[in-house]
């Protein structure tokens, strides 16, 4: 059953679609948030949240053939909420305005990815490379032109394939 | 290594990334949240029973195939891409001009930015407005934090809801008269140099391009200018040299790229006629979206009720005038209600769509009834009170009124008011009513009487005689809530008299002489606060006297004509009945210590305080000890105990000159000396001599305390006259005071002025 119609039957009340739902998902819903808190703490609790949320929003669900844009447009709203109110969260330590850091030896791609990348490049990779949304529908979601989304991503690709290859990093 | 390699660790990463995460705890409270809510899931009409989700029982249910990210369609879209560039440049190289070898730059797309980053923040800030018309209960509600910390706002409860809005394709976000750059993306392998660009019908030149701009990056500056909303920049022809020829660059990417310029408050609601019920609330909002940004960039805007949980009605507006009308809700209950909007306001804070809180209030429905807060009086022992019933409830009843303290029911009320209260103490009024629903509802009224002032006294004006003490009471009770209960005289510790009558003065008679006694008075008062009777207690010791101390004789054993601080002696005779130790003698207000010779007098030495004039040295007061108490009594003195001195200043010469202006005289003009003193005992000039000659009576006059005149006669013939002060008398108060001078002054008499 894809994601339109495990939506539809948690709308009839059918709860156990939403671990259906949550295994289609969550890999995308945790790109999409973690991309904007870039912290893993938070980013479980507006996992939650987000899940909540569909929940408590289901019946307002109606098909468009987006399904899972719809959730990670939740997601989004509630990481963006989530940083609103904890302004002083700025989780990660990363500010465009400073060089990137030597990340560890053992960090994953996503963790280089992090450090090397601006912040809307990482949101577009994360979204791209993680959540497989295509460069249109990240267009839709992040409310970005689809030719800025299609350059910013090859742009960020490109810094990444420096740094690896600067560092002598093997994938 | 290439991308692929790159995406697919990504992937990869963030797949285990995301499998790290607890399932079960995030469905868990996702569902126990939502169980907790009152609508949601179960507002869809969902059985309730299938809320009761739990890890156990969702692990049996069999997952379906995870729907991996499609590499095929990725790879499938990277081929068209480069299908299609690559088809754009077989038709660049096809339609080359005849000799060209070189490839002809293709022209990808175009980036802005802002010169200054004007913020990273994704969220945009809210516009809360609290206003309106406070009046009757609203001025009693917090609007900050109208629920006493709610768990969640409004703004948290609306912003779960919102949804997808269609795309914008805003490039780039900036502030009126922002400088943006725009960057022009080529394909331009073989570095051709580009000559210039025509962005909306205007041609720029390279020489115009920025700092940092190559053969394939073109940076152009430019200003969003005034206009706020939608700036579009098209680009619609690229010229390059190729050898001696220009030619014009090939187009492949998006041709406009969009600039939205923002400005503050381009989106304002404004509330007003707002209608409080019993049930209902009502307002008109009037909306204004100046630059027509929810009909451009899509959108919605809603007024919303939220009761402190959830939204519990929402009615969607439309830019303009707008009538909003919240029905079926409870009495006496605090709701707030809110305007929002939905909507990309352009601004670099948010990128995109956010809510914007266009206002926002907080307001109670009516109560049915109430205190009225304004007819309430409390007193220390009552308590009276109005009612203010709802001109729309029936009946206008109250089913029972309770009186309450400390949650026990003192007893129940007939009537709106209460006496016989205890003061300073709390107590709550419960009214029972019937709203308008016919439901029972109760409102209460909490309130503390006023306290009663503690009492306070004092024994005033304690004197003894030698049988008998006398004393008056400083009472301080202005809220009478005593009386003085006992009036005791104590020896020791042994009771000896009390009185009955507490009229003032009060008196103790018929008392040993001589003897310490304590007057003890009790005060006793009620506060009407439920502790009972309080004692308040006053003491004070007063000793009786002794028999009277009679001076019987004084003798002067030092000068009668003292002068001011020279000591006097007297020898003082006195009776002493009760042999008791005589300490000093009081003359006036000056106390001197008695020295007792062994005859039984007492020698007293001392500088009198006065400087001048008579001083009696018979004794008026004496201080003596008894019994360890040492005391104070007037003396009586014997007849014919007459004595006194006399104190003379210390007086002084000061001066001998002739008098102002007469240093110099005519013949036959009489002329003045002058003796000048420091007379301020003001002794009277009796004579003075001057060169041998005694000036007395109508010769000298004397003026002030200080100064002796002497008349001097005319003289017949000029010269200096030389005259020579030797002495001058003073009228002391006890006799003559001769001052032995020898002192000259000259005055010339001149034959003609």
């Amino acid at each position: 059953m894809d994601l339109e119609n495990l939506l539809l039957e948690l709308q009839q009340g059918k709860m156990q679609a939403l671990e259906h739902i949550y295994v289609l998902t969550n890999t995308a819903v945790y790109a999409q948030v973690y991309a904007i808190l870039r912290h893993p703490q938070s980013t479980e609790d507006v996992m939650q949240d987000t899940y909540f949320a569909v929940l408590k929003n289901i019946s307002r669900y109606a098909p468009q053939g987006k399904p899972k844009a719809w959730i990670v447009t939740i997601a989004r709203n509630q990481a963006l909420s989530y940083l609103k109110k904890n302004p002083g969260g700025q989780f990660s330590p990363l500010d465009d305005s400073i060089p990137a850091s030597e990340p560890p030896e053992d960090a994953g791609m996503i963790d280089i990815a992090q450090r090397v990348l601006k912040k809307d490049e990482f949101e577009l990779v994360m979204l791209h490379s993680v959540s497989g949304f295509t460069h249109k529908e990240i267009a839709e979601i992040s409310g970005t032109p689809y030719a800025t989304v299609r350059w910013q991503y090859q742009n960020a690709l490109g810094k990444l394939k420096k740094y690896l290859e600067e560092n002598k990093i093997s994938l | 290594m290439n991308f692929d390699d790159i995406e697919k660790k990504l992937k990869e990463d963030g797949v285990r990334r995301a499998n790290g995460v607890d399932k079960n705890k995030i469905l868990s409270k996702a569902l126990d949240e939502s169980a907790s809510e009152n609508r949601g899931y179960q507002a869809s009409g969902a059985p309730a029973s299938d809320a009761g989700y739990d890890g156990r029982v969702a692990a049996s249910v069999a997952m379906p195939p995870k729907k991996r990210f499609s590499k095929l369609a990725l790879a499938a879209v990277m081929l068209s891409a480069l299908a299609l560039v690559g088809m754009t440049l077989m038709f660049v190289f096809y339609f080359l001009p005849g000799g060209a070898t070189g490839k002809v730059p293709v022209y990808l797309g175009m980036q802005v930015h802002g010169i200054t980053e004007n913020g990273d923040g994704l969220i945009a800030q809210s516009s809360l407005v609290i206003g309106g018309d406070h009046t009757g209960r609203d001025d009693t509600i917090d609007q900050t934090d109208p629920f006493g910390g709610a768990s969640t706002t409004v703004e948290a409860e609306i912003q779960s809801t919102l949804g997808v809005l269609p795309d914008n394709k805003i490039d780039y976000y900036a502030k009126q008269n922002e400088d943006i750059l725009i960057t022009v993306k080529l394909y331009n392998p073989d570095n051709y140099i580009i000559l210039s660009f025509s962005l909306n019908g205007v041609f720029y030149q390279s020489y115009q391009f920025q700092d940092g701009s190559d053969s394939e990056n073109l940076v152009l500056k430019t200003n969003v200018g005034e206009a706020a909303g939608i700036a579009a920049y098209t680009i619609d022809a690229i010229k390059y040299i190729d050898g001696n020829e220009i030619k014009d660059a090939v187009f492949s990417g998006d041709q406009t790229v969009k600039v939205g310029v923002s400005t503050e408050k381009q989106f304002v609601a404004s509330a007003a006629g707002e209608t409080v019920g019993l049930n209902s609330i009502a307002f008109n909002v009037h909306i204004t979206d100046k630059l027509g940004l929810l009909e451009l960039l899509g959108g919605n805007t809603a007024a919303v009720l939220f009761d402190g949980e959830k939204i519990v009605a929402e009615q969607t507006l439309k830019v303009g005038a707008n009538a909003v009308s919240f029905e079926g809700l409870a009495s006496n209950k605090v709701y707030q209600y809110a305007v929002y909007a939905h909507y990309n306001n352009l601004s670099a804070e948010s990128r995109g769509a956010s809510l914007n809180m266009l206002y926002v209030k907080a307001v109670a429905t009516r109560p049915t009834v109430l205190f009225d807060t304004g007819s309430v009086t409390v007193g220390q022992e009552s308590v009276s009170f109005a009612l203010s019933w709802d001109e729309a409830v029936g009946g206008q009843t109250a089913t029972y009124i309770d009186l309450y303290t400390g949650g026990q029911k003192v007893r129940s009320l007939s009537g709106n008011s209460a006496n016989g209260l205890l003061s300073g103490k709390t107590y709550e009024i419960v009214l029972g009513y019937q709203n308008s629903l016919d439901i029972g509802e109760t409102i209460t009224l909490t309130f503390t009487t006023e306290t009663k002032t503690a009492a306070a006294i004092g024994i005033t004006g304690a004197d003894a005689t030698r049988d008998s003490i006398t004393f008056g009471l400083d009472i301080d009770d202005p809220d009478n809530v005593g009386r003085v209960t006992a009036a005791e005289l104590y020896n020791g510790a042994e009771k000896v008299a009390s009185l009955d009558n507490f009229d003032t003065p009060l008196a103790f008679t018929g008392l040993d002489a001589d003897t310490l006694y304590r007057i003890s008075v009790t005060y006793t008062y009620d506060l009407n606060d439920g502790e009972g009777t309080r004692t308040l207690t006053e003491v004070c010791d007063v000793a009786t006297l002794i028999d009277p101390i009679e001076i019987t004789s004084v003798i002067l054993v030092s000068s009668e004509n003292p002068r001011a601080g020279e000591p006097v002696s007297a020898l003082v005779g006195f009776t002493n009945a009760q042999n008791v130790t005589i300490n000093s003698f009081y003359f006036g207000d000056q106390k001197v210590a008695a020295e007792i010779r062994f005859d039984g007098r007492a020698m007293l030495t001392f500088v009198p305080e006065i400087d001048r004039g008579e001083l009696s040295l018979v004794p008026t007061a004496v201080e003596f000890t008894s019994k360890g108490m040492t005391r104070t009594m007037d003396t009586i003195v014997s007849p014919g105990v007459v004595i006194s001195i006399s104190i003379t200043a210390d007086t002084t010469f000061a001066g001998f000159y002739p008098d102002a202006g007469e240093n110099t005289v005519a013949v036959g003009e009489a002329y003045d000396l002058i003796v000048e003193l420091d007379n301020d005992s003001g002794y009277l000039a009796n004579r003075v001599m001057i060169n041998g000659i005694w000036y007395f009576d109508e010769a000298i006059t004397q003026f002030g305390n200080n100064y002796i005149k002497i008349h001097m006669p005319a003289q017949d013939t000029a010269g200096d006259v030389i005259y020579n002060l030797t002495v001058v008398e003073l009228l002391g108060y006890s006799g003559m005071l001769v001052f032995d001078i020898d002192v000259v002054c000259t005055v010339t008499v001149a034959a003609a002025l």
